[in-house]
């Protein structure tokens, strides 16, 4: 609480000050610990960094699992610069949902089930597609399902029979360059697994305008990405995407803050998932699925931080709506109350709300496929609501060291969207993280 | 022009909210747990988890790269 108390110290001086013993209580309230390096403002840090994590996620048993570490460096260079280093590690394992099948009732009452294990000729590392399963049975007298008035009673996810077990790892730098009231930041990264490999630039500008009580951030990122499907060896698939955001972060009083960011992003070329089918109840097949080669997505967020002195508490409150030219809008809404007790320690209690409304060309399956456009069963382009809760706790062993536990559980139900359709609720699952952090400072 | 205007405009005011703020009045802003990311690695896992598991991303900030995500 030393930081409290000298400024409520300095504060209480203040009626007195001349220019000059303004200038000294200015430079003296800025080295107040904490004052320069968590600033809104722009100032570069003073200290060296290394903050890190073990991170574990669960879907469930048969489903994927992640294990990650990842670590960064950062170090001042100078007065004017700073260089972070970040590098992360996932180790990923488990099997994921590649499509749906109905159960069918046909006139006379005869329930068609799909057959268990229609997914078994499915292969790959990651669950092929384009298989030539026949999911349902063999219709009678080969009329199709759909021309012999049969009806769908419910809908089936199909997990991939085969687990996958890959590894990512990202490394980026990123340098700071401070200007007076100007950031200037360049960042330059790789992600690279089996499968998939992403190359990215990210140019940022930051402005403090108003005596530092406004700042005005501008930000790009290029990202070139490869897709190298292990279903299909030889085949490439290429993607650019272009990020855009404008920002206004605006100090309101001396205990809350407000920021409001726009993005866009701009995605083009092979955007679809290389794992993920549709089922045809036409043709009783499953075929790849396929998306549009380009996709712009917006983004309005509005965030507000707020300081409770008499509890010694900060309160996070952000709202997010994003929609796309797929179709897909969404609201976030994710608050957190962060609280000092004694003795170093700190509690964070949150909890997040999202809702998305599916793609344009999403279906649990289809009947026949479009003449023309995309098609997905992707659970992830469907309609959809999640509630995420967590908890954690940090820490601080002296004043250069602080070490953080946490948990987090996150249930996604199709009757938890905002705008509930009949999509069906085959795909709902949760999952469950678990995290420890470490932050060193010297 | 009208543009640059309407911006000034919108700073001027912006500037209005939070007149007379000294720097030493700037303490409680410059908490740790008054950062926009207090825990920045936990907060790339965490929207790492929701860019692969939801239909909408983005928002915070630009960059990154995209991952296979299955």
């Amino acid at each position: 609480m030393a930081t409290r108390s000298g400024v409520a110290a300095v504060a209480a001086t203040r009626k007195k000050s001349s220019p000059k013993t303004l200038a000294a209580l200015t430079s003296a309230a800025l080295a107040l610990p904490g004052m320069t390096s968590h600033s809104h403002a722009a100032t570069p840090p003073t200290k060296v960094e290394l903050e890190g994590g073990l991170f574990y996620y669960d879907e469930g048993p048969d489903r994927v699992r992640v294990a990650t570490v990842q670590q960064q460096a950062l170090t001042p260079v100078g007065d004017n610069f700073d260089v972070k280093l970040n590098a992360v590690y996932d180790a990923i394992s488990g099997a994921s949902p590649i499509y749906n099948v109905p159960t069918l009732e046909c006139p006379g009452g005869t329930v068609i089930q799909p057959t268990t294990g229609g997914a078994e000729t499915v292969s790959g590392a990651s669950g092929a597609s384009g298989s030539s399963t026949s999911p349902l049975p063999r219709p009678r007298g080969g009329i199709p399902y759909t021309q012999s008035g049969c009806k769908p009673i419910g809908v089936q996810q199909v997990i991939s029979p085969t687990p996958f077990d890959d590894r990512r790892v990202a490394v980026d730098l990123k340098a700071n360059h401070y200007r007076g009231d100007t950031t200037f930041g360049v960042g330059l990264g790789i992600s690279d697994e089996e499968d998939y490999r992403s190359n990215f630039l990210t140019l940022d500008l930051r402005q403090d305008l108003n005596e530092k009580r406004t700042t005005l951030a501008l930000g790009f990122s290029l990202a070139d990405d490869k897709v190298m499907p292990v279903n299909d060896p030889g085949f490439i698939g290429d993607k650019q995407t272009l990020q855009y955001l404008v920002g206004l972060t605006q100090i309101l009083d001396k205990y809350s803050i407000t920021q409001v960011n726009l993005t866009y992003s701009n995605a083009a070329g092979y955007l679809t998932d290389p794992y993920k089918d549709v089922f045809v109840l036409d043709s009783n097949s499953v075929v790849p699925e396929r998306r549009p080669d380009e996709r712009g997505q917006w983004n309005l967020l509005g965030r507000y931080i707020r300081f409770v002195p008499a509890l010694d508490a900060a309160v996070h409150l952000d709202y997010r709506y994003s929609w796309d030219d797929w179709g897909v809008t969404a609201n976030t809404l994710e608050t957190s109350w962060i609280q000092t007790l004694g003795a170093g320690w700190q509690a964070t209690f949150g909890v997040r709300y999202y809702s998305q409304g599916a793609a344009d060309f999403y279906q649990d399956y289809f009947d026949t496929l479009p003449s023309s456009g995309g098609y997905t069963s992707d659970y992830r382009l469907a309609t959809f609501g999640a509630l995420g809760y967590r908890l954690r706790l940090s820490k601080a062993l002296s004043e250069s060291v602080r070490i953080d536990a946490g948990i987090e559980y996150y249930d996604r139900r199709v009757g938890l969207a905002l705008d509930s359709t009949d999509n069906s609720d085959t795909a709902d699952y949760d999952y469950l993280t678990f995290n420890l952090g470490w932050k060193v400072s010297f | 022009m009208i543009a640059r205007a309407a911006l000034g405009l919108v700073l001027l005011s912006l500037g209005a909210c939070a007149a007379n703020l000294a720097p030493w009045e700037r303490g409680n802003l410059a908490r740790p747990d008054m950062a926009f990311e207090p825990y920045p690695v936990e907060a790339a896992f965490r929207e790492h988890i929701w860019f692969s598991r939801e239909g909408a991303s983005g928002g915070y900030a630009v960059g990154g790269g995209g991952c296979g995500c299955n």
